[in-house]
């Protein structure tokens, strides 16, 4: 009904003005990708780092009873016990539990003193909580636990930090500790510790284990990279210790950790004669939810950016509609012609809303080919430097959602843009057309 | 008024609004062509020929009164009924020619086709039959602004024969040529008309109308004479 190859000849013979839509369009679709492309790198990356605690947890900690219940008064503080742990344990909606005991401590190695957020804990808890440990060492197993040895495993910064000790170089020229001074610990620094001796409260402990380091977006409490982990039997016969810190519990439906809350409440509330309903008697941190709605938070800022870009593909539109009305009146004589010889409103439509969808095309297929040439020589790039673990969290990543997106949009645009100039060219009266100079 | 004619013209006008004034522009128009006829409407500019040229070509409604082209009413058509009719059965030819720039012969000649529907490569044989037949056979991919006044009225005529149509409707076809050309021009006509097409041309040139077999006066915006030879 029209013929393509006399479109693309008429387009050909306006070469300038093809040249400025093209450029037009494909700058503002090189834009709107680009942007949607930093913002879905940013949501995917933040993605695993949420992951990073451990896949879908939801953590138990003690808390203190603030509601009045069975003859007893509020003010009460619960504890977690082997006893509580067990009765989670048993519930359906339960696939698995281990459990934590924090506990402040010092630890030594010869005469200085590491910040470190020790914690005791069984063999499984690094499956549940994620910890990979570099290969020339191991995380605690069960002869540890079950011999209560005294052996030890390193967060990658904690293992950094004894390394670069004081003690070996001039304590005038200690760093300042901050956020993004220093590069992780890699396995050659891991091995230097294996084997070697700290103290932890006076005990010696041996370090068998370098925990990698881990980009963590969220916790419970400390970050894992500033952890260090013993046995909980040594713990516990060191201490004496009998209650829990946390109790992490791996749920069958994180969808429906709501319900799990209510339902461990009512346990563990049966155990210790406290209200089910006791807000504070237990507190819980839930990894599903905070995922959530970190995922929300990068949603809302990928559209932002999709907006910024939607405005610029929106300018481009804009600049096609212009276009396709200088192109239409200066056709009026032709669209008489066309319409004296047969044309209809339809083909006259159709041949104006065609030439705008093929610059369209060719703009967009040319945009996305800049924009993939970007995202490509951005993850390319290898940041040196005190800000590079950081710029790993913006590679760009063209989706396909994200190229859903843009193609969608960018042809809503072109079709639009030249929906109004088309449907007017379409509406000339052929008579006038055919005298118009 | 005879129904099995090609063309039937009954009692009709044309009115224009112009501001608060109302033009007449045709005034009672009764008029058959048959087919096979070679006829010139001649008239002065503001006869009202060019409306009713606009009329016989279906580029235009009348106000009042009816028009039966092969015996089918097209005083009521819509733009769209219109546009088909004009592609089946008009073929037009203009002072100006009247081809795209930006295409060549052969395309100008097959667009007609394209809004008819035809596939390319059946366009592009039938425009180039045609093409040849009016002696452009060596001239298929030049573009108009590489033609000659004549060679770009011959282009216009092989797309206005393209079609086939029914009656070819010519407005004042030599008047951007030069007297060689336009004698090339008529040839082709008379060549039509031996076939048995229907040709009307529409002019002011006395000269031009007295070449044909029928002329019709027209004076504001009524036939004033009706004379055949």
């Amino acid at each position: 009904m029209v013929s393509l190859r006399e479109i693309i000849k008429e387009m050909l013979a306006q070469k300038t003005r093809l040249f400025l839509t093209v450029l037009a369009i494909a700058w503002s679709t090189a834009s709107i990708a680009i942007m949607l492309s930093v913002g879905e790198g940013m949501r995917q990356h933040f993605g695993e780092t949420m992951s990073s605690v451990g896949k879908m947890l939801l953590v138990v900690s003690p808390g203190t009873t603030s509601l009045n219940f069975d003859g007893k008064s509020k003010g009460v503080a619960v504890t977690l016990s082997r006893e509580d742990v067990a009765s989670i344990a048993q519930l359906p909606e339960v696939t698995s539990v281990v459990t934590e005991y924090n506990f402040t401590a010092e630890l030594l190695s010869g005469s200085q003193s590491v910040p470190t957020y020790p914690a005791a804990v069984a063999s499984d808890f690094s499956l549940a909580r994620n910890i990979e440990v570099f290969d020339n060492g191991r995380f605690l197993n069960e002869f540890d636990l079950k011999d209560r040895r005294h052996v030890i495993v390193l967060g990658n910064r904690v293992a950094k930090s004894l390394l670069t000790s004081p003690s070996t170089s001039s304590r005038k020229h200690r760093k300042r500790p901050s956020l993004f001074n220093d590069a992780p610990l890699e396995s050659r620094g891991a091995k230097q510790l294996i084997g070697t001796s700290v103290k932890l409260n006076n005990h010696v402990f041996t370090v068998v284990g370098v925990a990698k380091d881990k980009m963590q977006m969220s916790s419970y409490g400390a970050t894992d990279n500033y952890t260090v982990w013993i046995p909980s039997t040594t713990y516990e016969l060191l201490s004496g210790d009998r209650y829990f810190s946390n109790v992490i519990v791996t749920p069958e439906n994180p969808e429906d950790n709501d319900a799990l809350q209510s339902l461990i409440k009512r346990v563990v509330g049966r155990n210790h004669g406290f209200d089910p309903e006791d807000p504070a008697a237990l507190q819980f941190w839930d990894s599903y939810e905070q995922q959530a709605s970190t995922n929300q938070f990068f949603l809302g800022m990928q559209f932002f950016l999709g907006l910024i870009g939607f405005i610029t593909l929106i300018v481009a539109g804009v600049g096609i509609a212009n276009v396709m009305t200088v192109s239409v009146r200066n056709a009026t004589r032709e669209i008489g012609i066309r319409m004296a010889i047969g044309a209809r409103a339809y083909h006259i439509m159709m041949h104006y809303v065609i030439e705008a969808l093929i610059a369209t095309f060719i703009g967009g297929a040319l945009g996305l080919f800049v924009t993939t040439f970007v995202v490509t020589g951005i993850n390319q790039l290898r940041v040196a430097g005190p800000f590079a673990t950081m710029l790993d969290n913006f590679k760009p990543v063209l989706s396909p959602s994200v190229l859903f997106v843009v193609i969608t949009l960018l042809g809503l645009t072109g079709l639009l843009a030249a929906w109004f100039p088309a449907k007017r060219a379409s509406k000339i009266d052929p008579i006038k057309a055919l005298q118009y100079e | 008024m005879k129904s099995s004619s090609l063309v039937s013209l009954s009692g009709i006008e044309k009115r224009y609004q112009m501001g608060d004034v109302t033009v007449k522009a045709l005034r009672g128009i009764d008029l058959t062509i048959d087919a096979g006829e070679y006829v010139a409407i001649l008239g002065p500019s503001g006869s009202g020929k060019s409306t009713l040229m606009n009329m016989l070509g279906c580029l235009d409604t009348p106000s009042e009164g009816t028009y039966l082209l092969n015996q089918k009413n097209v005083s009521q058509l819509n733009s769209n009924e219109l546009a088909a009719i004009r592609n089946e059965q008009i073929g037009f030819i203009f002072q100006s020619f009247n081809l795209l720039e930006s295409l060549d012969a052969l395309d100008n000649v097959a667009l007609p086709l394209v809004y008819r529907g035809v596939r390319q490569k059946d366009r592009k044989s039938r425009a180039q039959k045609v093409l040849e037949g009016v002696g452009l056979g060596d001239r298929l991919h030049h573009k108009p602004n590489e033609l000659s006044g004549g060679q770009r009225q011959r282009v216009a005529i092989a797309r206005a024969l393209v079609t086939d149509p029914s009656v070819i409707l010519a407005d004042e076809p030599t008047g951007n040529l030069d007297t060689q050309s336009g004698e090339e021009v008529i040839k082709i006509f008379e060549e039509l008309i031996a076939q048995g097409k229907t040709v009307i041309i529409v002019t002011h040139d006395n000269e031009l109308a007295e070449r044909t077999r029928r002329v019709l006066r027209i004076r504001d915006g009524l036939i004033e004479s009706d004379t055949s030879s």
